[in-house]
């Protein structure tokens, strides 16, 4: 290469691996060949959607003031002694480039919607297990 | 042991207590639902770690994998389905309560 000068251009610093290895972060997300940040927030929401349709229609008394005792204990439970844990201790991290954001330590506004879609997803599942069986509902 | 798989061994272990000592686990219907329920966690967690919106650190792992999904995420489900199963039935008016 040659530099307007004339004088040829300084080779580009070379890094020595050996002095200085890349060590990537172990559990950063490699970068994604196709991101959609929102679709994975639009599944959960339309998960919801469709999970409490189907159980308002088909198992009345679902949708009741008594499906805020598992939705509240799995919140507290999961979200403080697994996501905020294991955010804070590195276990796992959320990719920020499917999620909406991610809040300290680490926890995408997506989770507390996909860990109440799971308690009611559950209680869907065990009624109509019940159901079927031909079991008690309590 | 590595803090992931020690956390979900110790909070799946509670759960199956609390859910034996309720009677959870004498009943068919938890384990029909607790099944399908694993099996829907295997799906939505292999898209989860496949895309990856979710990633780990290998050193929090058992290793035990099923492909990219840790068994760690299986425990987590299973012990998530006991816990809500837990809190509808105490939640139960006291009439209908076994």
């Amino acid at each position: 290469m040659i530099a307007a000068s004339g004088q040829p251009a300084p080779a580009p610093a070379e890094v020595d691996e050996r002095v200085a290895p890349h060590e990537p972060d172990p559990v950063r997300p490699p970068a994604p060949g196709v991101a959609v940040p929102g679709l994975y927030l639009l599944v959960i929401v339309g998960s919801i959607a469709g999970v409490s349709l189907l159980a308002w229609q088909h198992l009345p008394g679902t949708l009741s003031r008594r499906l805020l005792a598992p939705i509240a204990l799995v919140l507290v439970v999961f979200l403080l002694v697994f996501d905020g844990l294991g955010a804070a201790r590195g276990w796992f991290a959320s990719n920020d480039a499917w999620v909406i954001a991610i809040v300290p330590p680490g926890i995408p506004p997506e989770e507390p919607l996909l860990l109440a879609f799971l308690a009611l997803f559950s209680v869907v599942l065990l009624r109509a297990a019940r159901r079927l069986l031909g079991e008690d509902d309590a | 042991m590595p803090e992931y798989t020690a956390t979900t061994i110790v909070v799946l272990a509670l759960t199956l207590l609390v859910a034996g000592r309720r009677g959870l686990l004498r009943r068919r219907s938890t384990w029909l639902a607790a099944g399908i329920f694993s099996a829907v966690t295997i799906v939505a967690d292999l898209v989860l770690t496949g895309l990856p919106i979710v990633t780990y650190d290998p050193a929090q792992l058992s290793g035990l994998m099923i492909g990219p999904m840790p068994i760690e995420d299986l425990g987590y489900g299973v012990a998530l389905f006991l816990l809500a199963a837990i809190a509808w039935d105490a939640a139960a008016p006291r009439s209908r309560r076994r």
